[in-house]
């Protein structure tokens, strides 16, 4: 048996409490304790209390017990989706069951389970159904509509590019009138304007009041001197023997000056001018010029458009379907979209 | 799916459809809209849809186009917002039915269309969430939240009553 020392006395200590001391071993230690009284007090503390088993009453009911009334909400409607598991579902009825107050609470939830209205339906199902022929007849229209309908926009495509190379149009008047006006040359001492109304087809729309000017006003300018009123009558045969079916293309106002005596000046606003002269040399330099009050090239875009569109809405109606063509301004991204659209197909192209 | 299968889908499905669409925005002109529409779609697309997946292809379509339409005239209004007091200035009723009806508007658009999914058609969580474009843990929570908002209001006007 090993002697107890102040180095190991905590060992006995432990082993006495535990009460596995043999009775050597403790007729030792009680020798120990009597030699050092400073460690019997610490062998006091060290006594625990131990637990007997009649000492502590467990409720095991109240462990195994669901929290319902916690979380009652989220029981009764899970009760109601059937996510509760059947042990949980009994466990809950049984709740319920011994809980008259949460029976009320239970039952409002049951009300919240919806219902259908039968007496609700939609009335026109024939029109819904389809049959056959028309499956192929679609199928066929459609493909129709879709290719007739790429045919024409290249058509329309290729007619924009052919609308811009009659520019040249405007080189053939030029040459005419050059031709006719240089006749007339020898009215050089005064500037001549020439109203172009008269000459235009009805086809042309407007003419803006500050843009004309008239034969007669400038007759009664010239009106002292006989060799203007001969001068006059030279600006009219010059206008009579220019084609009113040349000159009326894409032209609204048509002005003939002399270029050679610059100092005297139109009645059009300056900023006009600069335009006019910039946007047709071959004029300019012949001392004509002319403007559309349509910018050109919106002029060719709402045209081309407005052909487009309706080539596209016939085609839909050929097709009994609905195929659109439609110019739409998005304010977010502020810009103008083009967009086509039909069965299966649909494209979209940003224009301004 | 073939055009008998086409025909038939729409004997089973169109009415259901319309009650679904109309209890969601209450607008019959525009609920029937959406259904032509969403079969029209069904039809544009018959030989791609499995017949036996058509009623979800059908709900799903018609749900996106429903959500489409009440974001462009914003008629959002959410329950959250609604002040429980404010039942109490509710019209007289005369059966439950009336009373859902009215705490059914008080739902927000995706509660609503959920919880209609959900006892209208009896579709599970996963369905509703391949419907709706949500997770299944979203749409219990919407479903959780949907209950007890309309248990709320019409415990409500049952203690007025």
């Amino acid at each position: 048996m090993r002697e107890i020392t102040r180095y190991n006395y905590e060992e006995f200590f432990l082993d006495y409490l535990e009460g596995t001391l043999s009775s050597l071993q403790r007729v030792a230690l009680e020798d120990f304790l009597t030699k050092n009284p400073d460690l019997k007090l610490e062998l006091e503390e060290m006594e625990c209390p131990v637990f007997t088993k009649d000492s502590v009453k467990i409720d095991l009911k109240s462990l195994k017990e669901i929290p319902f009334r916690e979380s009652f909400d989220e029981f009764c409607i899970a009760r109601l989706e059937g996510d509760l598991s059947v042990e949980n579902e009994i466990a809950f009825d049984t709740f319920l069951e011994k809980n008259k107050s949460f029976q009320k609470e239970n039952q409002i939830y049951q009300k919240t389970i919806l219902h259908a209205d039968n007496s609700l339906v939609f009335v026109d199902k024939e029109k819904l159904k389809r049959s056959s022929r028309k499956v192929v007849y679609w199928r066929y229209s459609s493909r129709v509509g879709v290719a007739a309908s790429i045919v024409l926009l290249f058509s329309l495509w290729s007619i924009l590019y052919q609308f811009e190379g009659n520019q040249s149009n405007e080189e053939k008047i030029t040459a005419k009138v050059e031709a006719t006006i240089t006749e007339s040359k020898e009215i050089n001492k005064i500037r001549k304007a020439i109203d172009v109304e008269s000459i235009t087809t009805p086809k042309q729309e407007v003419v803006q009041p500050e843009k004309k000017y008239s034969v007669e006003k400038r007759q009664e300018q010239t009106a002292d001197n006989p060799e203007d009123e001969t001068q006059v009558e030279n600006i009219e045969k010059v206008v009579q023997r220019v084609e009113p079916v040349v000159l009326s293309v894409d032209a609204e106002l048509i002005a003939l000056t002399n270029s050679e005596d610059p100092t005297i000046e139109l009645d059009i606003p300056k900023e006009e001018n600069t335009e006019i002269s910039t946007q047709n040399n071959g004029l300019a330099q012949l001392g004509m010029s002319w403007k559309s009050s349509v910018p050109k090239k919106k002029a060719q875009n709402s045209v081309l458009y407005a052909i487009a569109k309706y080539g596209v809405d016939k085609l839909g109606e050929i097709a009994g379907k609905n195929v659109q063509l439609e110019k739409k301004y998005d304010s977010t991204t502020e810009k103008t979209r083009l967009d086509f659209n039909t069965a299966g197909i649909g494209f979209s192209k940003t224009i301004k | 799916m073939n055009l008998d299968e086409y025909n038939i889908s729409v004997d089973q499905h169109a009415d259901g459809m319309f009650r679904f669409i109309l209890k969601s925005i209450r607008d019959e002109d525009k609920a029937r809209d959406i259904v032509q529409d969403s079969f029209e779609k069904l039809w544009r697309n018959v030989e791609n849809v499995n017949y036996l997946k058509v009623k979800s292809y059908l709900y799903t379509t018609a749900y996106h186009t429903m959500i489409d339409l009440i974001r462009r005239e914003k008629r959002k209004e959410d329950f959250e917002n609604v002040d429980v007091r404010d039942y109490s200035h509710s019209e007289h009723y005369s059966d439950l039915s009336e009373i859902l009806d009215e705490a059914l508007k008080r739902l927000s658009d995706v509660q609503r269309s959920v919880i209609l999914l959900r006892d209208y058609e009896g579709y599970s969580y996963t369905e509703i969430a391949q419907i709706t474009d949500l997770t299944e843990s979203q749409v219990k929570v919407y479903i959780y939240r949907a209950r007890m908002h309309l248990k709320n209001y019409i415990g409500s006007i049952e203690s007025i009553v």
